[in-house]
């Protein structure tokens, strides 16, 4: 998947998009407690500390699971299915949804879950098995 | 340290069941679903719009407009009014909300009403931007609805209990058998475990009878105090615990339990009952595994027992199980939006009222109603449960 349609981005996402760097792993941080934040957020989850940056961060992590999507009501994602996607345990801390990039992605696989561009203001994230 | 118990609901009742009927879909916006709903509950009640001083709105497609607006649209003056927008959750929460105020005197009769439109294509719409975690972190995965996200909690769930889709597919079918003779239900076709499992596959391992059709359409109920109700003539159940528990066990890897869990003990004391005492259930059946969950986590059977309790207890009305979803569920019924919060509540009101619009429980004295709701991200954030029972 190398574009898709037009769709709503938050401002912290499109914050994200422009700092992120493909292969890298970018999410938030907090300044007070350290914890690695997701979905992106306004404020920390544990302390509610405010001042969340934008950190490179450890991109390992462990599949909790992955199915494949036949239907779905946005014409892009129907007209490119079936695809499959993962949700993820980071060993950063975080759970993420993630496009699976290899075959064979399935629960308690190790994967590396990284940024990838897609179409110039949005910015995903990708699940390969870890080498 | 043990929490205090909340204060009980005593004198409260419920009633006047109203199910504005479902349109795949429909021009009208969900004003025109609310306003029938309480225009329904109103004219089959015999109670004058000038006597409802309360009135709790859930909707997910009103919007621009609100809860304030519609009391000037549909010509209400009232002294108390709350917006529920807990998603699946919010018709037991609305209940709660609402016997409240009848307990504290800032409202004498409460119209509870749910109802949402279903417009061509307005459904994509609304999922597309459901809230900002989805927008961000859900909708780029082509995962925009709930489909994806109950597509990974229903395979976590089968690899941890050992669980197949055929043990899915028979509350599924059960449900569609409760439907068969209920015209508020969409689908009342007959559907076997072979049609459901050679269904088209939508997020594998969800195929289409797992998946609940978006549709318009309203629910409502009446609250008020009991004394009330009888100095009215009106027929009416009795409150006799609702619980709550929003955001429970976050840390959890994937939601295989819910909020009920951590509330059950609660409502069970408030109520002075068992599982054991239930006549009947009505679960949030949006997907099955979820039904699954409550049943486990409210205490009919062990985590990860739901498969054989329903193999062991029929759900089908009339055939000696524990009835569940008595009308067909969502899942039958079709989702009306949020008004898919309220379903249970009003299907079970009707049971207890002995007025079913299909298949009538017998000797129905205490029903139980859960809701959930609230997909924010990977799970469910909103759990709501409460016991009901008939009025002597």
């Amino acid at each position: 998947m190398n574009e898709l349609p037009e769709f709503e981005a938050s401002r912290l996402a499109r914050e994200r998009a422009a700092q992120a760097v493909t292969g890298e792993l970018t999410l938030q941080r907090c300044p007070d407690c350290g914890k690695i934040q997701y979905p992106f957020r306004e404020l920390c989850e544990h302390c509610l500390s405010d001042g969340l940056y934008w950190s490179r961060v450890e991109r390992n992590g462990m599949v909790i699971e992955a199915v494949r999507v036949h239907a779905s009501m946005h014409p892009f994602f129907r007209d490119h299915a079936p695809w499959e996607i993962c949700s993820v345990a980071l060993d950063a801390g975080p759970r993420v949804i993630a496009h699976c990039r290899d075959a064979g992605i399935e629960s308690g696989v190790q994967v590396v879950v990284s940024d990838e561009h897609v179409g110039p203001a949005h910015c995903v994230l990708v699940a390969r098995i870890r080498a | 340290m043990r929490r205090r118990q909340a204060r009980g609901y005593d004198r409260i009742a419920v009633a006047q069941p109203y199910t504005e009927p479902y349109l795949r879909t429909s021009e009208s916006g969900a004003a025109w679903f609310l306003g029938r709903t309480l225009a329904g509950v109103l004219r089959d009640s015999g109670i004058p719009k000038s006597a409802v001083d309360g009135l709790a709105v859930t909707s997910m497609s009103l919007a621009p407009d609100s809860a304030p607006g519609l009391a000037e649209h549909f010509g209400l003056s009232l002294r108390w009014l709350e917006s529920v927008p807990c998603g699946g959750a919010s018709g037991v929460i609305a209940l709660q909300r609402a016997a409240r105020a009848v307990q504290a005197g800032d409202a004498e009769i409460v119209a509870c009403i749910a109802g949402d439109a279903s417009t061509g294509g307005s459904f994509a719409q609304l999922v597309s931007r459901f809230s900002r975690f989805s927008m961000d972190a859900v909708w780029p995965y082509g995962a925009a609805g709930p489909n994806a996200v109950f597509a990974l909690i229903t395979a976590a769930y089968m690899r941890r209990h050992g669980v197949r889709r055929e043990d899915f597919g028979r509350l599924c079918v059960e449900q569609r058998e409760n439907a068969r003779q209920n015209p508020l239900a969409l689908f009342r076709e007959a559907l076997s475990i072979e049609d459901y499992l050679a269904a088209r596959p939508i997020v594998e391992p969800l195929h289409l009878y797992d998946c609940v059709m978006p549709c318009a359409g309203g629910e409502g109920f009446l609250v008020l105090d009991e004394r009330h109700a009888e100095s009215l003539g009106l027929p009416h159940a009795r409150v006799r615990g609702i619980v709550e528990r929003h955001n429970a066990y976050a840390s959890d890897l994937v939601q295989l339990r819910g909020g009920w869990a951590e509330e059950r003990d609660a409502l069970y004391e408030q109520a002075g009952v068992g599982p054991e005492d239930i006549d009947f259930i009505e679960t949030y059946d949006d997907y099955p595994v979820v039904s699954f969950m409550q049943l486990e986590d409210l205490g009919f059977c062990e985590k990860g027992g739901a498969a054989e309790f329903v193999r062991s207890h029929p759900g089908v009305v009339g055939l000696g199980g524990l009835p569940h979803n008595t009308g067909g569920g969502q899942l039958s019924m079709g989702q009306a939006g949020y008004a898919g919060g309220y379903l249970g509540l009003v299907e079970a009101l009707r049971q207890l009222l002995g007025r079913s619009t299909g298949r009538q429980v017998a000797d129905a004295n205490l029903g139980l109603v859960s809701g959930f709701g609230y997909v924010n991200f990977d799970r469910g954030v909103c759990a709501s449960a409460c016991i009901l029972e008939r009025s002597a």
